[in-house]
């Protein structure tokens, strides 16, 4: 799916930046939700936000949007604060807890977006979502299930025409069949207005073929930041017969995400540099879902910021010519015009991928 | 409500897709919008307060009626149960059947202004903010286009618009009635608390009031049981702390009495003191003196000329309640803009 969205509107193919956040940190009370996040999420993806519970992708979330204030460090949406005149016009979100007046009816509910969205408000989009989940217009919020309260709150995201989209779990309490009618949904307004997405959620199955951009929070940092393929080529899975103590050097010469040792063979997630020398052993590319695994698994795995996920801005970036990235990474994005600042020139390093089966370790990380 | 059809002209005519662009962008279109939804969200409690001033004021002109018609037939007016006025004499039966008559509903109408502040405080002002905050609905509203600042404008405008119509409403009838019915009459004076906080602009500061109060605490503590039982406090803090100040918003007139002048205030004059004075011109609120014990010369002993009274005259009645009302005014003015700079720092 991701081939048809990619490349239609020019937000897509430009080098404007939808979330920049540097330093960025979220203290309640004692606990720290997130601290010293730092990524730039380039405008016209449609970017996963995962994370084990409490990594802080709500806070994330509700940084950007602008209900939360940050604690330390700073958050750009759109090139503006998000808690301004500018911003909030520009930036639709889906919290949680689905939000919504629980006396007013559906039609009541859509009103309000309407009027609080004086100019940007599209009745007819709203309407088609809520029509498409055979929502009475007439019912009251409160009596409406979980799933329809989800629909209802999608609604009003998307009629904002907002230019960024935060969803919350969007897809977590809805039916099988809904949820891909969201997701088609997603994508298809997503293309047709160069919508940037932030999506978080925990079913990694659902967000293959969904997303193009991957944030990976845990412990309150981010893990992993980049274009899905860009990051999915940066790994390789390796399996095989395993004998001594641990992998073998060959396999770990490279940084080992996670590794799993059982019944006499391994298998292991790791950070691909260069190609990983032939063996014994299977050498494959990981599915979206196996490397989400594996980063949740490993919590103290090495971190991996994909350089189109560095911040354009950043009072800490690094002296060009030393320039950071992934060893061995392709970058498979859109071609970034050479006059930006710090115009990141190619490394095509890692252009020898593994070619194998996108699927075929599926069963044996499991 | 019309809503349907408010939906159904969203879409009409209009190209698949199109943003509605007939309003002004960007957050800065009317109020109207936020307004409805206020309105949408405690009609309840609105409805009930224009409909309690509707009535009010209807029983209250009611009242006013019959209390004249009995004034006029009795010829009691300005006649309290005990007078000096002459023309006030043998009317005490009569003042005694017109308040057995009428006191308890003027009563009534009094408790009603009385409490008015607080209720609007306790099921107005503090569930305004406070639910919201409560259910998270006010993330529905701060991620929308309009900011948090149009938002309170909204949520503060309507209700206080509403309050200051109904009670002003409320207060106006009130006080017509307590023209005719009020002070030597009925022996419900002025200067009495139920008196005072139920005339002129009095109840409609403190009702006004008792909504910032509400809005602020609600704000502040997120919870609406919390905040309503806070609210019912300070706004009771602050009408008992303004009985106590009340005598002292204006100088007090001191009236003294001669030896052998009869001590009296007229009837409707508010008495917040009295004592003795001495020929030096010394004020002794107390004497050592008993009145079984040689008084007289106990006096004499210890310098006494005369008596004195501390009194606020009928004459001040108008300007106190001014004065009260400017200074609760100020205050609820000054918990508004507190209110704001919370919210703008809190969202933006």
């Amino acid at each position: 799916m991701r081939p048809t969205v990619r490349g239609e509107v020019d937000g897509r193919a430009s080098g404007r930046t939808a979330i920049e956040a540097i330093g960025l940190g979220k203290r309640y009370r004692r606990r720290w939700a997130l601290r010293d996040c730092t990524f730039r999420l380039p405008a016209g993806r449609i970017c996963a936000l995962v994370g084990p519970n409490g990594a802080g992708k709500s806070t994330l979330l509700s940084l950007a949007s602008g209900l939360a204030r940050p604690s330390e460090g700073s958050v750009r949406v759109c090139g503006t604060a998000p808690a301004t005149a500018a911003g909030r016009p520009v930036i639709a979100h889906l919290a949680q807890d689905r939000p919504l007046y629980p006396a007013l009816t559906v039609a009541e509910t859509l009103r309000l977006g309407r009027a609080l969205n004086p100019g940007r408000w599209s009745g007819r989009c709203a309407e088609r979502i809520v029509r498409d989940g055979r929502i009475p217009l007439d019912a009251r919020v409160a009596a409406l299930s979980g799933g329809q309260r989800t629909r209802l709150a999608l609604a009003l995201a998307f009629a904002k025409r907002p230019e960024l989209l935060l969803l919350d779990e969007p897809l977590a309490d809805l039916d099988p069949l809904a949820r891909h009618r969201i997701a088609a949904l997603l994508l298809a307004e997503a293309a047709a207005h160069g919508t940037t997405v932030v999506l978080s959620s925990d079913l990694l199955a659902e967000l293959d073929g969904v997303c193009d951009y991957l944030l990976v929070l845990g412990g309150g940092r981010v893990r992993l930041a980049g274009e899905v393929d860009d990051v999915i080529g940066a790994h390789a899975l390796v399996m095989g017969p395993h004998r001594g103590a641990g992998l073998p050097p060959q396999v770990a010469a490279h940084p080992v995400v996670e590794a799993q040792l059982s019944g006499g063979r391994f298998t292991a997630v790791v950070q691909r540099n260069g190609t990983v020398a032939a063996g014994l052993w299977e050498t494959a590319e990981p599915s979206l879902e196996e490397l989400l695994l594996a980063y949740l698994r490993a919590p103290d795995a090495p971190e991996l910021i994909a350089p189109s996920a560095e911040p354009v801005s950043a009072p800490l970036r690094r002296r060009p010519g030393n320039k950071p990235g992934i060893p061995g990474m392709p970058r498979n994005g859109p071609p970034r015009p050479a006059a930006l600042p710090g115009g990141r020139a190619e490394v095509p390093r890692g252009a020898a991928r593994t070619r194998h089966d996108h699927h075929s370790g599926k069963g044996a990380a499991a | 409500m019309t809503s349907t059809a408010h939906l159904g002209a969203s879409g009409r005519g209009r190209t698949a897709d199109a943003p509605e662009r007939s309003r002004t962008a960007g957050g800065r279109g009317p109020l109207g919008g936020l307004v409805w939804l206020v309105w949408r969200q405690h009609r309840l409690v609105l409805g009930v307060l224009l409909t309690a001033a509707v009535g009010g004021t209807v029983w209250c002109a009611v009242l006013r009626g019959r209390m004249a018609g009995f004034i006029d037939a009795h010829h009691i007016a300005g006649c309290s149960q005990i007078s000096l006025v002459a023309r006030c004499s043998g009317t005490q039966g009569a003042v005694n059947a017109f308040r057995d008559a009428y006191s308890s509903s003027m009563t009534l109408v009094e408790m009603g202004l009385v409490l008015l502040p607080v209720l609007i405080g306790l099921f107005l002002g503090a569930p305004l903010i406070a639910r919201e905050l409560e259910a998270g609905t006010h993330q529905l509203v701060l991620t929308q286009s309009v900011g948090p600042v149009r938002w309170l404008v909204a949520k503060v405008a309507l209700p206080a618009a509403i309050v200051f119509a109904a009670t002003t409403l409320l207060s106006a009838a009130f006080t017509w009635l307590w023209q005719v019915g009020g002070d030597e009459v009925s022996g419900s004076y002025w200067y009495s608390t139920g008196g005072f906080h139920s005339l002129g602009p009095v109840p409609v500061a403190y009702s006004l009031l008792g909504l910032a109060i509400g809005l602020l605490t609600g704000l502040l503590l997120r919870r609406t049981v919390v905040s309503m039982g806070v609210t019912l406090a300070a706004t009771a803090l602050v009408q008992y702390a303004f009985m106590q100040l009340r005598p002292y918003l204006m100088p007090i007139v001191t009236t003294k009495f001669g030896p052998g002048q009869p001590t009296q205030l007229p009837d409707n004059a508010w008495q917040v003191g009295q004592g003795y004075y001495t020929s030096s011109g010394a004020h002794v609120p107390d004497v050592p003196c008993l009145p079984d014990q040689d008084f007289a010369g106990c006096l004499r002993r210890e310098h006494v000329v005369g008596q004195y009274m501390d009194q606020h005259p009928v004459t001040h009645h108008w300007p106190l309640a001014w004065i009260e009302s400017g200074i609760v005014l100020a205050l609820a003015a000054a918990l508004v803009v507190i209110t704001f700079r919370v919210v703008r720092r809190r969202y933006g």
